[in-house]
């Protein structure tokens, strides 16, 4: 019996991800190494030419480059992402810690830049060329334009500083409660958000302006459907097939964009440890995180792809 | 906090202590450490707040804000942000801090091999300028390793007063009247590189030209001490609570800071015999005279020792600030 096309679709996409992955990782792998020396980051400040020599024997960092690589290969391969050099714990319990704060803030982002996105965008292409959606077309410039860093700032001195109405860093569990959970990470959402809802919003409307010029957009309004109607339920589902690529490649840059609004907030999420490990040349993490990321990097694409099967059954077959 | 002399060998001691002091840990996360006061804790005058709670925010700005915010009651603050902390009513703890910047020589390196080419190199520094101008005042010029706030600095030393007529004098009394060439690794910090662009354009006006390298943080270290690539590197000293970890560091021929395996045997002769010796007092004797004869020595070029700056919100009292990061004092603060 034949799988079903989205399975199928699934499954090659998968296979072509390995040598994909296989590649970012010793990239990074050769990559890091070419940096400096390992040995003498992990002894730290006080240690003496004989100790970094110990040091770098005792984690095999004297084998042979391929040699470790492959040997690190083979343990991720079990599940074991090894051990941190600067501080000697498992990684696995490291990205524990560390994922949930970068997760909450992607989620937060997400919601929030999608929450804005779409009702300006179908706003903008029901009435296009009012004040309303030229108005919403400078907000995504401006939203596409302005760096995180900046942005976030300029919220913290606002509404953390002057108002007092978030706190300006810190992160609390999900464990401990929705509300305190939120109010952390509004505006580091609203900071990592911004961006992707103006190109949300522009991707969106401009898609929904062709669709509504569609011959079936026009077969439904003779058939007295109502505007609202048409523009949701018609066009709606076929324009957004491009918000959900824009949505695909939108998580890689989440994630690289969580670096600096983690710094700016001070969260303690993957971003942070991403920047701790690499400036401690903590190779194992540094890999960890690159390979974690490009796994959902990948992921996300494979979404896309099954999403795109479901709302446009035409993509199927060729898919 | 003293450690149970039976769990000293447990594997996991660091996350689980067992022991007892002032406080007792309650939650060790990624970025927060809270803890709570320790019942019948012997010294109650101490222990004047229920609850501590430490975060680690690496950022400098995120600290600030956090601090104005009220997210936090103190917090370390640069030199650079003290005039916004007082604008904005913070109150300013300084206390004099237990480093030195320096520029440790690879002593093995052309030149830097004469000791008066080193002597001459410290004439050519004007370190009170330096103070003023880079650190706004905070930092106290210092030609010894150890930092004025430390036992080992002697303080009647009176040496290298800025006269760079005199190092240019002694460069060509040493045959270096021109052409003498250094190369410096520096970690890519705004501060760290700000102050090398000093030092190489005062040393030019001796005609020391420096090849300044900026590098990733912990790569100026590898290229000075491991690969030996550079004559001098820079960084402040560290915290090291025992005058003799400074001395293995910077003085003793295998020294991390010390590439060029330079050896001062009336240094090494005093060391040695500090760490034979009991009496605090002779002890501590003993390391003013290393101070003063590794100054003499010049292996390196000390530049100020830096204050410690904590701003502090009002929510909490009796607060004295730290002499390093991770040094604080939290005996008898009130919040």
């Amino acid at each position: 019996m034949n799988a079903p096309p989205a399975l199928r679709s699934a499954t090659g996409r998968l296979v072509a991800s390995v040598p994909l992955l296989l590649a970012v990782t010793l990239g990074t792998f050769l990559m890091l190494y070419g940096i400096g020396d390992v040995a003498t980051a992990v002894a730290g400040e006080s240690a003496s030419a004989d100790q970094i020599a110990a040091i770098r024997q005792s984690l095999g960092l004297d084998q042979p480059v391929l040699f470790q690589y492959g040997d690190w290969l083979a343990g991720m391969v079990h599940g074991d992402f090894g051990v941190s050099f600067r501080t000697g714990r498992p990684i696995g319990e490291l990205l524990a810690q560390r994922i949930e704060p970068t997760v909450s803030l992607a989620v937060v982002a997400l919601a929030l830049s999608l929450a804005v996105a779409v009702p300006l965008a179908f706003a903008g292409a029901r009435f296009p060329g009012s004040v309303f959606d030229r108005l919403t077309q400078v907000g995504s410039v401006i939203g596409l334009s302005i760096p995180n860093f900046f942005l976030g700032l300029l919220l913290v001195l606002v509404f953390a500083v002057e108002l007092g109405w978030a706190p300006a860093t810190g992160y609390s569990r999900l464990a401990d409660g929705f509300g305190p959970w939120l109010g952390g990470l509004i505006l580091p959402g609203v900071t990592l958000g911004l961006s992707l809802a103006g190109e949300q919003a522009r991707t969106l409307r401009a898609s929904l302006r062709q669709e509504m010029r569609a011959d079936y957009v026009r077969t439904a309004r003779a058939k007295n459907v109502p505007e609202r109607i048409v523009l949701i339920r018609h066009a709606g589902r076929n324009a957004s097939l491009p918000l959900v690529t824009v949505l695909g490649l939108q998580i890689g840059r989440m994630l690289a964009g969580a670096v600096l609004v983690e710094a700016v907030f001070g969260l303690p999420g993957l971003g942070t440890l991403a920047t701790e490990a690499v400036f401690t040349r903590d190779l194992p993490v540094v890999q960890a995180i690159v390979l974690l990321t490009a796994m959902v990097v990948l992921a996300a694409s494979l979404v896309v792809d099954l999403t795109y099967s479901v709302l446009a059954p035409t993509t199927r077959s060729s898919s | 906090m003293m450690i149970s002399q039976e769990a000293l060998d447990n594997p996991d001691l660091a996350k689980n202590p067992v022991g007892i002091g002032m406080w007792t840990l309650d939650r060790f996360g990624p970025s927060v450490v809270t803890y709570t006061a320790t019942p019948n804790y012997w010294d109650r005058a101490a222990q004047q707040a229920e609850h501590l709670e430490l975060r680690y925010l690496p950022d400098d700005n995120a600290r600030f804000n956090a601090l104005r915010s009220g997210d936090l009651d103190t917090t370390f603050i640069r030199s650079s942000q003290v005039k916004s902390a007082r604008s904005g009513g913070l109150e300013i703890i300084e206390t004099s801090g237990s480093t030195t910047y320096a520029f440790p020589f690879n002593t093995s390196s052309p030149g830097l091999a004469d000791v008066q080419v080193r002597r001459a190199l410290q004439f050519a520094i004007d370190r009170t300028a330096i103070a003023e101008q880079l650190l706004g005042g905070r930092c106290t010029p210092n030609v010894q390793l150890w930092a004025p706030a430390l036992p080992p600095h002697d303080d009647s030393l009176d040496l290298y007063a800025y006269d760079p007529a005199r190092a240019k004098e002694m460069l060509a009394a040493a045959g270096h009247g021109t052409g003498l060439r250094l190369s410096l690794a520096i970690a890519d910090i705004d501060q760290f590189r700000r102050l090398a662009e000093i030092v190489q354009a005062q040393l030019g006006e001796v005609g020391v030209k420096v090849d300044v390298k900026v590098m990733p943080p912990g790569s100026a270290r590898e290229v000075f001490s491991v690969r030996k690539q550079v004559d001098a590197s820079f960084g402040p000293t560290g915290l090291e609570t025992d005058p003799s970890q400074l001395v293995s560091e910077y003085l003793a021929p295998d020294g991390l800071y010390n590439p060029g395996a330079n050896e001062n045997a009336e240094v090494m002769t005093r060391a040695d015999k500090a760490l034979a010796v009991a009496d605090p007092a002779e002890r501590s004797a003993l390391y003013e005279e290393i101070s003063r004869l590794a100054a003499e020595d010049a292996s390196y070029l000390a530049i100020c020792s830096p204050d410690f700056l904590f701003a502090a919100n009002g929510e909490i009292s009796g607060f004295k600030g730290a002499r390093a990061a991770g040094l604080a004092e939290w005996r008898g603060v009130r919040g």
